[in-house]
């Protein structure tokens, strides 16, 4: 009897904190492949100049760029909010609302409006100036 | 030889950026017209270099180095594409858009009649003639 309250006692403590683990998105916690989402949430700017392979390589919009055409990004926000900043026909960013949430180490952007093409960001590395992932186009 | 013009927002990429740089990918472009005059650029042609938004107005002149390569600021895979340039000469005096606008040779320049487009054929004479209004004269050489 006393197993089973011990039990009971730690299933009490624990579900509540992996549910949390595994809760996708917005909510600052880590997700479940130990991705602090937190981090993500700033505006990131394409290194392309950093690029190597597949693999995509974004700054901090703090970050010192050297000057160029084409440089795009997004703003990821706690509340769940995405803002794509892309270059618009007539030059100069454009930027499109859209959603996102994490699934282990992915971000999924979402445009429920479709001015935007969703997309999955896959974290590779995710350090305070640099964050490295490939994406994925969903058709 | 073909002539063009070029515009950007100083506050992204300026005239001054690309004397920096001699040579750089003019990339970023996503309007299916602006793309296609891209591809029609051969080395050596000549692009008048305009800067939007705050100054409006002909700053310099660059030349094309290379014709276009896929643009690789735009996602793997897609179509746009991009041009090298190199800085020619900045233009003694910055000519205006509305020095322009009030140019009756230049009354059919794309610049004009075409706002929205950033990248724009332009015919011989048109080109000369804004080179006269910055003081300059036509040269792919650098100036010493």
């Amino acid at each position: 009897m006393k197993s089973l309250h011990l039990l009971a006692l730690a299933l009490s403590v624990l579900l509540p904190l992996s549910a949390q683990q595994c809760a996708p998105g917005p909510a600052g916690a880590a997700g479940a492949g130990g991705l602090d989402a937190a981090r993500l949430q700033r505006t990131w700017l394409h290194a392309h100049e950093e690029d190597h392979g597949d693999t995509l390589i974004f700054r901090p919009n703090t970050y010192a760029f050297r000057p160029s055409r084409g440089r795009t990004g997004f703003q990821v926000e706690p509340d769940g909010a995405l803002t794509q900043l892309d270059i618009a026909p007539t030059d100069g960013l454009e930027s499109h609302k859209g959603r996102w949430r994490l699934e282990g180490r992915t971000l999924i952007a979402t445009f429920p409006d479709g001015t935007s093409q969703p997309y999955r960001l896959q974290v590779l590395r995710l350090e305070a100036d640099k964050l490295e992932a490939t994406r994925t186009f969903d058709h | 030889m073909a002539y063009w013009l070029l515009k950007t927002e100083p506050a992204v990429y300026s005239f001054a950026d690309l004397e920096r740089e001699t040579l750089t990918a003019w990339s970023g472009v996503r309007n299916a017209q602006a793309r296609n005059n891209l591809l029609a650029m051969q080395p050596g042609d000549l692009a008048l270099i305009y800067h939007s938004v705050t100054q409006k107005a002909v700053v310099g002149v660059a030349e094309i180095a290379a014709a276009a390569t896929p643009d690789l600021t735009a996602p793997a895979g897609s179509h746009w594409v991009d041009v090298a340039i190199r800085p020619v000469r900045t233009l003694p005096q910055a000519v205006t858009l509305a020095q322009i606008k009030a140019e009756p040779v230049l009354a059919q320049i794309g610049l004009v009649r075409q706002s929205r487009l950033s990248v724009v054929p332009l015919t011989a004479a048109e080109f000369r003639q804004v080179l006269a209004m910055g003081h300059a004269v036509e040269t792919n050489q650098p100036a010493g």
